[in-house]
């Protein structure tokens, strides 16, 4: 395995307090990884550590093999990364938002390329993002991820906001992407794309891994997907209750 | 041009085109500007600042409050932004450093032309010295080093120190809606009251309107998310207010009498203190119900600054100046009820 991304015993503080603790993970490029967790338990703040977006408080950040933990702007660089669609400019167009990230948006639009059309964004591209309903920005926020044409791209739940055939078009552009060559990261709360879609995975909880999903974890999950679903959902049942015992 | 400054560049366009779309609201825009720089001339802040220490001091005040400004704006950027990694660039945040020092010395060299340009080197001296103070100092004073809490801590519920808004304050514990606010007016009051006699006068009255300012700035935090919040769950315009103001009313309420009572002599100075911040507040909240948080902070610096101008040189169009502004913003805030957009 080339491993694309990888992170060794990383923290992440969120005001204060620690959202990320000591997590060791490794992506091999050109492979869709799959992360889940239930809510707080420290995915996007992993994500953006990770993508430059936050500092991190201690561990190592790797990206293809050098480490960059000092180097936030290179990470920031190296990764493209989908900001949250509550936070575009809403006084622009995606036309303008795409050619401030690429330099020129006919070279971004070019760098999304079929992505752009799973997202159905032409339609978009000349319209201020504040006249936007939620799931078109969620379209113009995904977008941005591969307008500057990095070959590592974060995305936090994606899918969120977007309608279904807008969800299953998505999926499928993202996992051809993937088998050019693409890496990619994804903070998920479907257990179907992660068992579908994925090569690997992990599932979050208190900041921490509890549990690693390998591609043959995966390809059984595929198999029996109502079997994976249960193990899953028992475990996250056990981490919450774990994670109310620690709190109370 | 680098991509940090295009992001801005285009921003501020947008955001331009979006508050003044037709040509009467440029009309409105530069008739105000072309007011205030004309009683501005004619006050005695003008007069004041041909002083050249006065002149450093505002220099100072503006550099130290432009480089401050970037290096939030540069930090939100690195977070929440497409263009996160021009604001992390060294390069990028140079060139955005250099943008704001430009502009902040064009703004302070017109204004020393206009006050007396014999000044515009000392304002220019004020801003190089605020501005490096600003760039050496810590972001956030307060928390130089980020505290690893445990977990229970952070689940505990909201204090009143750690309410960003006057909304919270209120909506909190009701014996923080009833303690702080009657705890605040025991300290101001015993402050007013056992202050020593033999002091200057001036500075008797000073001291207590001064304490009152600052419970009543604790008091009335808004925080634009939370004004928005309100607006999109249905609260009017007068009701977003009073809610931000609940807590600083019940300041009031307590403290007021028992100055009348006990220490008459500083009724006035804290009675004006208590209205000025009230107004202030009521106008930040309806603002940021009408306008884009920047926006509404700009339209605020200027209201401010044109009521500071208008307060020293003619006091009574405080009055008609206020309730215009008020008005109008209240018209745009009452909008905003419901309206998600």
């Amino acid at each position: 395995m080339i491993e694309a991304l990888g992170t060794a015993t990383l923290s992440v503080l969120r005001d204060g307090v620690p959202a990320v603790r000591d997590i060791s993970l490794s992506v091999a490029r050109g492979r869709w990884f799959g992360l889940i967790g239930a809510n707080g338990s420290g995915k996007t703040s992993y994500l953006r550590a990770v993508a430059g977006r936050l500092e991190v408080q201690g561990g190592t950040v790797r990206i293809d093999g050098t480490d960059c933990t000092a180097d936030r702007a290179g990470r920031a660089t190296a990764i493209g990364y989908a900001p949250d669609a509550a936070m575009l400019p809403a006084a622009l167009t995606a036309r303008a938002v795409l050619g401030i990230v690429a330099g020129d948006s006919d070279r971004a639009l070019a760098a999304v390329g079929s992505i752009a059309d799973a997202l159905v964004l032409a339609p978009l591209l000349d319209r201020r993002i504040g006249a936007c309903s939620a799931g078109q920005r969620q379209r113009i926020a995904i977008a941005c991820a591969f307008a500057a044409g990095q070959g590592i791209v974060i995305l936090d739940e994606p899918f969120n906001w977007l309608d279904p055939v807008a969800a299953y078009d998505l999926r499928h552009a993202l996992a051809a992407r993937v088998a050019a060559g693409l890496t990619l990261v994804t903070a998920l709360h479907d257990l179907a794309t992660l068992s579908s879609a994925c090569q690997a995975g992990a599932l979050l909880a208190e900041g921490r891994v509890a549990l690693e999903l390998d591609a043959a974890a995966l390809a059984s999950a595929r198999s029996d997907p109502a079997a994976f679903e249960a193990r899953t959902i028992t475990h996250l049942r056990g981490q919450a209750a774990n994670v109310s015992a620690s709190t109370a | 041009m680098h991509p940090l400054l295009r992001h801005e560049w285009a921003v501020a366009r947008g955001e331009a085109a979006l508050a003044l779309p037709g040509w009467r609201d440029w009309l409105m825009l530069a008739v105000m500007v072309a007011l205030g720089l004309a009683l501005f001339i004619a006050s005695d802040a003008a007069a004041a600042l041909h002083d050249s220490r006065v002149a450093a001091a505002v220099g100072a005040l503006a550099g130290w409050a432009g480089i401050r400004a970037a290096r939030r704006r540069l930090d939100h950027l690195a977070r929440e932004s497409v263009v996160a990694a021009a604001a992390l660039d060294p390069v990028g945040q140079r060139h955005g450093f250099a943008a704001v020092l430009a502009f902040v010395a064009l703004a302070l060299v017109a204004l020393g032309a206009l006050a007396r340009p014999s000044v515009i080197a000392a304002l220019l001296v004020g801003q190089l010295a605020g501005a490096i103070a600003a760039a050496l100092l810590p972001l956030r004073i307060l928390n130089l080093r980020p505290r690893v809490q445990p977990l229970r801590r952070a689940t505990r519920s909201l204090s009143p120190a750690d309410a960003v808004s006057g909304y919270q304050l209120f909506s909190g514990h009701p014996h923080w809606r009833t303690v702080v606010p009657l705890v605040a007016a025991l300290a101001s009051v015993g402050l007013a009251l056992f202050l020593p006699t033999h002091w200057n006068p001036i500075v008797r009255l000073a001291v207590p309107a001064g304490a009152v300012v600052l419970a009543m700035l604790a008091f009335t935090r808004v925080d634009a998310d939370i004004v928005v919040f309100l607006a999109r769950a249905g609260h009017g315009a007068w009701r977003s207010a009073v809610l931000h103001l609940g807590a600083s009313i019940r300041y009031a309420a307590i403290l007021l009498p028992l100055i009348a009572l006990f220490v008459p002599h500083a009724v006035w100075p804290c009675a004006v203190a208590v209205v000025a911040i009230a107004l202030f507040t009521l106008l930040r909240v309806w603002s940021f119900r009408a306008y884009s948080k920047r926006f509404a902070d700009m339209i605020l610096l200027f209201g401010v600054a044109g009521g500071a101008v208008l307060g020293t040189s003619f006091p009574p169009l405080l009055v008609p100046y206020v309730a215009i502004v008020g008005f109008a913003l209240l018209r745009r805030a009452s909008r905003a009820t419901w309206s998600m957009a």
